[in-house]
This record gives structure tokens, C-alpha cells and sequence, in this order.
């Protein structure tokens, strides 16, 4: 490349140069060699234009681009006359006029007119025209479109997660995201929970929450801790197992977790266990109840034949009295001990009011021979399939826990009534609750906290209420604890 | 005429004696068995006209017993004793072919009443043939 001295248009005659300029000249020509070469080998577009449109400096990529041979080819055309596809619609053309009118640069994307393929376009201006740098920016295009795919999936799979998900800054540990299923199941709105600090969202146990981050912090992750949940209004409380793992995302460090709701496994799981072991009574029972019949059996018919004899007529009423008595056992055992889940059950249309208000008379004899005091607020409720023996049998054990739950002079009170598309049989009393120790053995069968216990009442209770497809639950706390039994009404 | 002849199969000896005792106070003849290989012994030999057979038996069952027996002489009537009070068990009985059930405890007079309105028609067309 070699440098014309031009001087007013006008070619001068380098023998004319004085060694002085001569010396310059080559020190000039030196200098715009260094610069040409550092334009021509950066990997952007450049072309410069003067204020007349006219070409003064292309670099070898832009000739490229322009398919040109030479930069000689191209210097001193008009830009507009060599791009005669950029119309004056274009957004090349009206950014090029609008840098050259407000000499201020302008960055934008476009499509190449020359070549398929998006371009990043900066136009600055320069002396009393302007420069455009333009390179292709297809690959980071490209790029740009996988990464909001993988966001988009990202999103996706992080909000229909069943798992409660949550993304938490390490910087200074608050919310950066919360899925649609921790947002669904504890209460919160997501503006209410993004940026605020861990602390601020009461969702767990401060003192455990403050063990679990910190053994992530030290092991960089952690999995299926046991942990409790609370909603916003503390009502929904969820037995849950928390993973966590400590990893970076735009070089923050942050903590994601996922925490697993356990609480319908967990009372599942209880529920078979109690089933479970109501099979074992079942199994017992029967066994026993085989074992005591069979010399129930033989004593009963003799003393039936001896009766019969003349000369134990005048003992008749002894006979009949042992009789009575081993009939007694049987019954005992037949109503006792047949826990039988797969009993069925002689279910007819009844109503539970009027099975209780019938049973009353026996129920306040109760009360008044152990000093306890009945009170009762029946309401009317629909006929349901009930099995009137059973629900004898439940309503006598349920009164009965009551009143050896509370001292003389307790109360017990029974109720029934409508509620929704349920009837229900709620027996309270105003003992001093069920200690919490023992509260999930509640139901097992041979589990008694009273010293004459057989640990059969509530079981038995139990199966004769699955057995009407209803269930049972209990409120207990210092001033008593109520039993509800909730029948559906088909 | 004949006295019906009456096996009772049951491991418990007390109510083997009190099932003979209570059938013999009206003229059956009664013979009793333990077990089940007992039992068909005794089928061959006094050819009874009803067994009394318990469910719950050590060795066969009394549902396997009743199977040999209907396979030997498919006639002779055979009542069920259990001391199950389960309704289920009593439902799949009929399935075995067994029409009569005794459930323990029982009455006396229940267990006399049963064997006889079992044998007496038997015992009708016997006299009919007589007179």
C-alpha cells in the first residue's frame, strides 16, 4: 500500500521533497501501513464514508462482504451507488443519514442486504463523515435462541414440578424464584416471596432451617431431610423431605431446594400400619375365640343335660343361672373380640339421632354410676345405612373413654349434626387431653394407657367406623379432647 | 326299627362325650372319632347315617374329611361344627356342599332338634313302608 500526495487535487512530484519531508513522508507512510494492517486483521467490517457518501477507507472484511477485488475498486464510489439495495426504507440507510446528521453513534441488528445472515451494526461518526463497523452475528443469535429454549424448558420442568422448588442467593440469602407448586401449597404470591430475605418467609422452623443451610454450605448439598412446612396462615402445617444442592447461576451462588410434601404418605402409612395390626387382632381373635368356645361348648351342654335331671331339680335355678353366665362369656367374645375388618356388616337405612337418644337411658345410668355428667345436643340429621348394633357398640366405647378420660364431676357431651354432605357424631369431654406421646398409637389395638385397659375400645371403634366407609379424628389439648366421626351421605 | 347310628368327629374330647351323651338320651347310637383317618376307619365299619364333623380338626380338615366322605357315600348327610363366628367362612361352606351348620356353643335342644328333623324323614319313610 502506498501513500499519493495529493495537494488541492493536484499530484505532486515526490523529487520535489526537501530530505526533511522525505524522511517524514516515510515515517507517515510507516504509520498508515501499521494502522491499515491492525483495520484489515480485526475480524469486524469496517467502511468510512466522507460527508458526501463517498468510500475513503474499506477493510478487507468489508471488501469481502462487498465482494470486492480491490480497495481501489471501491474507494471514491458512493456508498448508496455500490448498495443499491439499501433503499431509503431501510433501516441501514436511515441510520447511516441520521449518525451523519446528529453526529451521535447508533448500535443496531440487522439483516445483511449483501449476504443471508444478521448483522450488529455500529455507526459512528468520524472527521466530517461517519464509519460503520458491522459484523455477523448469526452464531450468537443462535446461541441466544438455545439459551431461552433451555430457559423456557428450565421454567417448565421448575413450575410442574410436584415438588415444592425454591432458588435462594447465597450473596445474601433471599429468594431469587419459588415454583408454582410452593406458591400453590404454602399461601404466598411470588412478588411476595422474590427478593425477600429467608427469615422474612416464616416457611420452616428458624433454628432447623438455620442447621439445614448451613449443611449444605459445609457438604454442598443435601437429601431427603425430615423437616415440617408451615403455610402463610399456619394453618396447612406439611411433613416434608427437603433436598438441596449449593451451585452457581450467572456466577451467583445460590442454594436450589426441593422440597418433597410427605404428609398424605406419612398418614398412609400410619393408616396401614393400623390396618395392619387390626389384621393381627383379626387373625387373634379368632383363634381365641375358637379356643374358648370349644370348652364353653362342652360345659354349657352338660350342665344343660344335668339340669334336665330329675334329681337336680331343686338346683334349677343354679343351672340356669351358669348357664346365663357362659352365654354371657360367648357374647362377650362375639362382640368383643370380632374386630373382623372383613365382617360384613348389617347395614339399613337409620338415624343416628335416634340411635343415640334410644341408648340414653343406659348412657346416663353410666354417667351417674362412675359420677360423670351426660349432656347431649342432638340435632336433626338424614337417615344413613348404619348398622344400629355397631353404632351402639361405637357410641358406648367413645362415652366411655370420656368419662374415664376426665375425673368426678366431668362432663361428656355427645352431638350430632349436619355438616356439608357429612353427619356427624362428635363426642367431647373436658378431660386433660391425650399426651402427645401417645397420640399416634391412638387406634392401636392392645395399646391402653389405663391399668385395666384391654386396648381394644378405640380399635374396635376404628374398624366399625370403616366399616360404615366413614372416618374418625380427634381435637385433644388441656381442656379435653373430642372424637368426631363423619358418615357421608350418598 | 333300627337306631340311627351317628359319628361324631371332633379333637376335643369333652364335646365328643357331650354330643354322645346328648344323642344317646334319644336312642342314637353314637360313635366318636378324634381325627380324620379315625373317622373314615369308622365310616367303613358302622356306616353311619350322619356325621357330625368340627371344622378346626389337628391332621385333615373337617372340609377334607367331608370331601373323602362324599367320595365314599355321597349320601350320608354331615353337619359342620365351628366355633368361627366369621359369616364369610359360613357362606363358602355351601360351596362345599355342606347343608347343615352347628355353631359352637350350641344348645342342647338346638343340636337334638337338628339331628332329628335331618333323620326323622328318613325314619317317616321307614315307618310308612311298616304300617
Amino acid at each position: 500500500m502506498s501513500l499519493i500526495i495529493h495537494d488541492k487535487g493536484n499530484k505532486l512530484n515526490p523529487d520535489s521533497f526537501t530530505p526533511q519531508i522525505c524522511s517524514n513522508l516515510v515515517d507517515l507512510q510507516n504509520k498508515y501501513n501499521v494502522m491499515s494492517s491492525i483495520i484489515n486483521s480485526i475480524p469486524d467490517n469496517l467502511i468510512a464514508v466522507d460527508q458526501n457518501w463517498r468510500i475513503i477507507f474499506v477493510n478487507s472484511g468489508a471488501r469481502r462482504h462487498l465482494s470486492a477485488t480491490g480497495q481501489q475498486e471501491l474507494l471514491g464510489k458512493n456508498l448508496w451507488e455500490i448498495l443499491p439495495q439499501a433503499t431509503e426504507d431501510t433501516l441501514i440507510y436511515q441510520s447511516c443519514q441520521k449518525v451523519m446528521k446528529d453526529r451521535t453513534p447508533l448500535r443496531f441488528e440487522a439483516v445483511s442486504l449483501v449476504k443471508p445472515g444478521w448483522f450488529d451494526f455500529r455507526v459512528y461518526p468520524c472527521l466530517n463523515g461517519i464509519f460503520i463497523l458491522f459484523s455477523n452475528i448469526d452464531a450468537i443469535k443462535e446461541a441466544k435462541a438455545k439459551l431461552q429454549e433451555s430457559r423456557k424448558l428450565f421454567l417448565t420442568t421448575f413450575n410442574a414440578s410436584p415438588y415444592m422448588k425454591s432458588i435462594i442467593s447465597l450473596k445474601d440469602f433471599t429468594y431469587i424464584d419459588v415454583n408454582d407448586t410452593w406458591v400453590n401449597k404454602l399461601g404466598y404470591t411470588r412478588q411476595e416471596v422474590v427478593g425477600k430475605h429467608v427469615c422474612q418467609i416464616a416457611v420452616m422452623d428458624l433454628k432447623h432451617g438455620r442447621k439445614l443451610f448451613r449443611t449444605v454450605l459445609r457438604h454442598g448439598r443435601i437429601y431427603n431431610e425430615e423437616g415440617i412446612f408451615y403455610s402463610k396462615n399456619k394453618k396447612d402445617i406439611y411433613q416434608v423431605l427437603i433436598s438441596a444442592v449449593k451451585t452457581k447461576l450467572d456466577n451467583e451462588k445460590i442454594i436450589v431446594l426441593s422440597i418433597n410434601d410427605i404428609t398424605e404418605l406419612r398418614k398412609y402409612q400410619a393408616e396401614v400400619k393400623r390396618l395392619d395390626s387390626l389384621n393381627l387382632v383379626e387373625e387373634m381373635a379368632s383363634g381365641i375365640s375358637h379356643e374358648i368356645r370349644n370348652p364353653i361348648t362342652t360345659v354349657r351342654g352338660f350342665l344343660q343335660i344335668l339340669r334336665g335331671k330329675e334329681e337336680n331339680t331343686k338346683y334349677l335355678d343354679y343351672y340356669n343361672l351358669m348357664i346365663e353366665e357362659l352365654d354371657r362369656v360367648n357374647s362377650i367374645i362375639t362382640e368383643y373380640l370380632s374386630l373382623t375388618k372383613n365382617k360384613k356388616t348389617e347395614r339399613s337405612l337409620a338415624n343416628l339421632k335416634d340411635i343415640v337418644e334410644n341408648m340414653l337411658p343406659l348412657l346416663e345410668s353410666d354417667a351417674v354410676g362412675n359420677d360423670r355428667c351426660l349432656e347431649v345436643d342432638l340435632r336433626q340429621v338424614p337417615d344413613l345405612l348404619l348398622d344400629p348394633k355397631e353404632i351402639r357398640q361405637l357410641l358406648l366405647n367413645l362415652i366411655r373413654n370420656g368419662f374415664e378420660a376426665t375425673t368426678d364431676g366431668g362432663v361428656v357431651k355427645v352431638m350430632t349434626y349436619q355438616e356439608g354432605n357429612q353427619v356427624i357424631l362428635a363426642v367431647a369431654d373436658n378431660g386433660c387431653g391425650i399426651p402427645e406421646e401417645v397420640r399416634d398409637k391412638i387406634g392401636t389395638p392392645f395399646f391402653t394407657t389405663k391399668e385395666t385397659g384391654t386396648g381394644l375400645g378405640l380399635s374396635v371403634c376404628y374398624s366399625i367406623v370403616d366399616r360404615h366407609n366413614a372416618q374418625m379424628t380427634f381435637d385433644t389439648g388441656p381442656d379435653g379432647t373430642t372424637f368426631y366421626v363423619r358418615f357421608n351421605l350418598n | 326299627m333300627k337306631e340311627h347310628t351317628i359319628l361324631v368327629v371332633d379333637d376335643q374330647k369333652g364335646i365328643r362325650s357331650l354330643i354322645t351323651e346328648a344323642l344317646q338320651e334319644e336312642s342314637y347310637q353314637v360313635c366318636s372319632a378324634g381325627g380324620g383317618i379315625e373317622a373314615l376307619a369308622l365310616l367303613q365299619k358302622v356306616k353311619p347315617d350322619l356325621i357330625i364333623l368340627d371344622m378346626k380338626l389337628p391332621g385333615m380338615s373337617g372340609l377334607e374329611i367331608n370331601k373323602e366322605v362324599a367320595l365314599l357315600d355321597p349320601n350320608i348327610p354331615v353337619v359342620l361344627m365351628t366355633a368361627y363366628g366369621d359369616l364369610n367362612k359360613i357362606n363358602n361352606l355351601k360351596e362345599h356342599g355342606i347343608k347343615y351348620f352347628l355353631p359352637k356353643p350350641f344348645d342342647i335342644a338346638d343340636l337334638k332338634k337338628l339331628v332329628s328333623s335331618i333323620l326323622r324323614p328318613q325314619a317317616k319313610k321307614y315307618m310308612l313302608r311298616f304300617t
